[in-house]
């Protein structure tokens, strides 16, 4: 008998939270039936709204969105045309003459090689004047080796010399849009080549994770490994900069230069699938915003560290001691940078989209010589003169300093008012010679003064309705 | 009536609605089909690197279906409309022509918006059965202008269709093409995302513009 009313109560039990769950659903369904309605209804009360707020907003609204638009087009349309290009500089150091030498782009495959006084020079002789860069020119020709400043240079010595490395803002974390997922190359010294690691790793509130590519999961183990060597290091997590070559196509692999979030600088490299992690001595107050690295057989230095006041190191080989470089105009922002060592000097230079800034410095990289230059002015002809007249101001999306979208607009200054008075002439013409039945108005008048060239286009695509 | 409203748009575009539905659908099993099969062939840590650090996406099947959908959408609701003048006749019943669009576009922008949220979800699950959630994330964002764009194509459709002048028509249909075209522009994740609040601040005057649209459709104005 117990057993049976037991029985019957868990039934019983059961009926009722059955009909309860059925009217909790019911409940729920029917709430969220009139939460949906409600939103509807409001949509639709907001829409009629915007709709009915005002007579004219709607030929406004599309107004605006037309002038949005032709500025962007038109006169990105007008310079693809009519527009010169943009000039631009390379200066080099030249070891024969003393001074700077340069290469001036003056648009339509038309080139400058002139030396800081003003001397020009063929194309051939320019290359011979920097006989590091040309190196292989210069073998062709029968003229290696060289002698210079009393050393001796074969082609062997010179590549040995050489290397390059060049930061271009675009690049630098933050100005452009990249996903904080790296692969650490694991070094191993019987491997030939870099095999890719299959795993990534990120950095976390609390450590360093790997996951893996195979199976997109994290790899508990080694994630522990690597935190449990970074904390032994004092590692302050999260990491703050992360810098390193993601790619394998480069000698040898160094690893990560990373940047805690009290300022001290780790080096992470895997050995044989081991962290192997170095604290660096870079002092901590050494505000670093990015740290560029580059691998190459000279191992002079592992890479560049950029401060958030656009100072520049080197970090040596020799104890990770950061050496200066002299790059006093440089502004990450809005400037490229550039490094070219030979066997004799080093030459930094950045530049920006008005001037080129450059220093040689001996072997030692004390300075020795500076010089700067505009870079040659050839927007400034007649087609940019009218292109500044006809448009106000002009909307673009890109920058050549950064990698993804920057918009921005740009005033053509005191030049556009002839253009703006031509729009409103032209309007006058338009309402009074073509249209006759519309009469002017002040809002047009307004809009005209604005936008020019624009609201006039729009102004006649676009009648009064009134 | 609003509802009723609702409910006679909803029977006109139901089946074009299913095939977009199917059409969003199988779009998306390719690119879930296509991502599979390379993890297969390939080692996954090069197709992690190209996707994360080449920028190469695996999605970029669906970068004109939205825009695709928001047309389809605007051309299914409004050409029997136009065509047969059936607006006309809407127009007269006792509901504001304003109220009345406004249902038009709350249908066609909520179908739009279940289209675009289906996606969504779908590119989310292969992203997040593949790859990490940073890449998941990233992938998101970089749909949201695609999405952008095919709300504006619809409410850009729309009016465009609504238009009786046909110099009118040709100047909205440039505007909008340009307006469009900016965001497609660039390639890789995310390259649009510091203007896209600038370009979403811009959302409100596309709905404005398709109510002078109906206000000039019901006058029957050619200028």
């Amino acid at each position: 008998m117990i057993h049976l009313s037991r029985y019957v109560n868990i039934g019983l039990y059961k009926k009722v939270a059955k009909n309860s769950a059925c009217k909790c659903s019911a409940v729920l369904l029917r709430e969220v039936s009139r939460l949906i309605s409600y939103t509807i209804g409001m949509l639709v009360d907001l829409i009629t709204f915007l709709g009915s707020t005002a007579e004219h907003l709607p030929r406004y609204s599309l107004i605006l969105l037309g002038v949005l638009t032709m500025s962007y087009f038109i006169p990105t349309g007008y310079w693809k045309i009519f527009g010169s290009e943009e000039g631009r500089t390379m200066l080099f150091y030249s070891p024969l003459k003393k001074q700077f030498v340069y290469r001036d782009y003056l648009g339509s495959h038309r080139f400058h090689y002139r030396d800081e006084e003003g001397n020009d020079y063929s194309r051939a002789a320019f290359e011979e004047l920097l006989p590091f860069l040309y190196y292989k020119t210069m073998e062709k020709k029968g003229l290696l080796p060289l002698t210079i400043e009393g050393q001796s240079f074969d082609k062997t010595t010179i590549k040995k010399g050489r290397q390059g490395v060049e930061i271009k803002s675009r690049h630098l974390p933050g100005h452009y849009p990249q996903i904080p997922l790296y692969p650490l190359f694991s070094q191993d010294p019987d491997q030939a080549m870099l095999p890719f690691p299959e795993d990534v790793f990120r950095f976390t509130e609390k450590g360093m994770e790997f996951i893996n590519a195979d199976f997109n999961r994290i790899d508990g183990e080694l994630s522990k490994r690597f935190t449990h060597a970074l904390m032994m290091k004092g590692f302050s997590f999260p990491a703050t900069v992360i810098g390193g070559k993601t790619t394998n196509l480069k000698p040898f692999d160094t690893g990560y230069f990373i940047r805690d979030s009290e300022g001290a600088v780790f080096h992470v490299q895997r050995v044989n699938n081991e962290p192997k992690i170095i604290r660096t001595p870079i002092p901590p107050e050494t505000d670093i915003r990015a740290l560029v690295i580059s691998e190459n057989r000279r191992k002079e230095f592992y890479g560049l560290a950029i401060t958030e006041e656009n100072q520049v190191y080197l970090i040596s080989y020799d104890h990770y001691k950061l050496i200066k470089l002299p790059a006093d105009h440089y502004d990450a922002q809005s400037m490229d940078f550039k490094l070219l060592i030979s066997p004799l000097h080093r030459t930094v230079t950045c530049f920006d989209d008005r001037q080129v800034f450059g220093t040689v410095t001996d072997a030692g990289y004390s300075p020795m010589k500076s010089y700067q230059r505009k870079l040659p002015e050839t927007t400034k002809s007649t087609s940019d003169f009218i292109g500044r007249m006809l448009f106000p101001f002009r909307l673009t999306l890109t920058n050549e300093f950064r990698g993804q979208a920057d918009p921005r607009l740009h005033w053509n200054g005191w030049l556009a008012l002839v253009g703006i008075g031509l729009s409103i002439v032209g309007y006058h013409v338009y309402v009074r010679g073509i249209r006759k039945r519309e009469k002017r108005s002040w809002p047009a008048i307004c809009l005209l003064l604005l936008t020019g060239v624009y609201g006039l286009i729009c102004l006649v695509a676009l009648p009064d309705d009134a | 009536m609003i509802y009723s409203i609702f409910y006679k748009e909803w029977i006109k575009i139901r089946y074009f609605f299913l095939a977009l539905v199917c059409l969003n659908g199988a779009v998306c099993l390719k690119i879930w089909v296509d991502i599979r099969q390379e993890l297969q062939a390939e080692h996954a840590e090069m197709i992690w690197y190209q996707t994360i650090h080449i920028q190469s996406l695996f999605y970029s099947d669906i970068r004109y279906i939205p825009l695709l959908s928001g047309i389809c959408l605007a051309v299914v609701q409004f050409v029997p409309e136009i065509l047969q003048k059936r607006l006309r006749l809407s127009m007269h019943l006792p509901v504001d022509r304003e109220r009345l669009l406004a249902i038009f576009l709350v249908l066609g922008l909520g179908l739009y918006t279940a289209l675009a949220l289906f996606d969504t979800a779908a590119i989310w699950a292969v992203s997040r059965f593949y790859f990490p959630v940073e890449v998941a994330v990233f992938s998101l964002t970089t749909l949201l202008p695609w999405h952008y764009a095919g709300f504006a194509a619809y409410l850009g459709v729309s009016l465009i269709l609504l238009e009786p002048a046909w110099s009118r028509r040709v100047f909205v249909l440039l505007v909008f093409s340009g307006f469009i075209s900016l965001l497609f522009s660039g390639s890789g994740y995310c390259r649009l995302n510091p203007a896209l609040p600038w370009l979403m601040l811009l959302s409100p005057l596309f709905f404005l513009t398709v109510f002078q649209g109906a206000c000039r459709f019901q006058q029957g104005e050619v200028s």
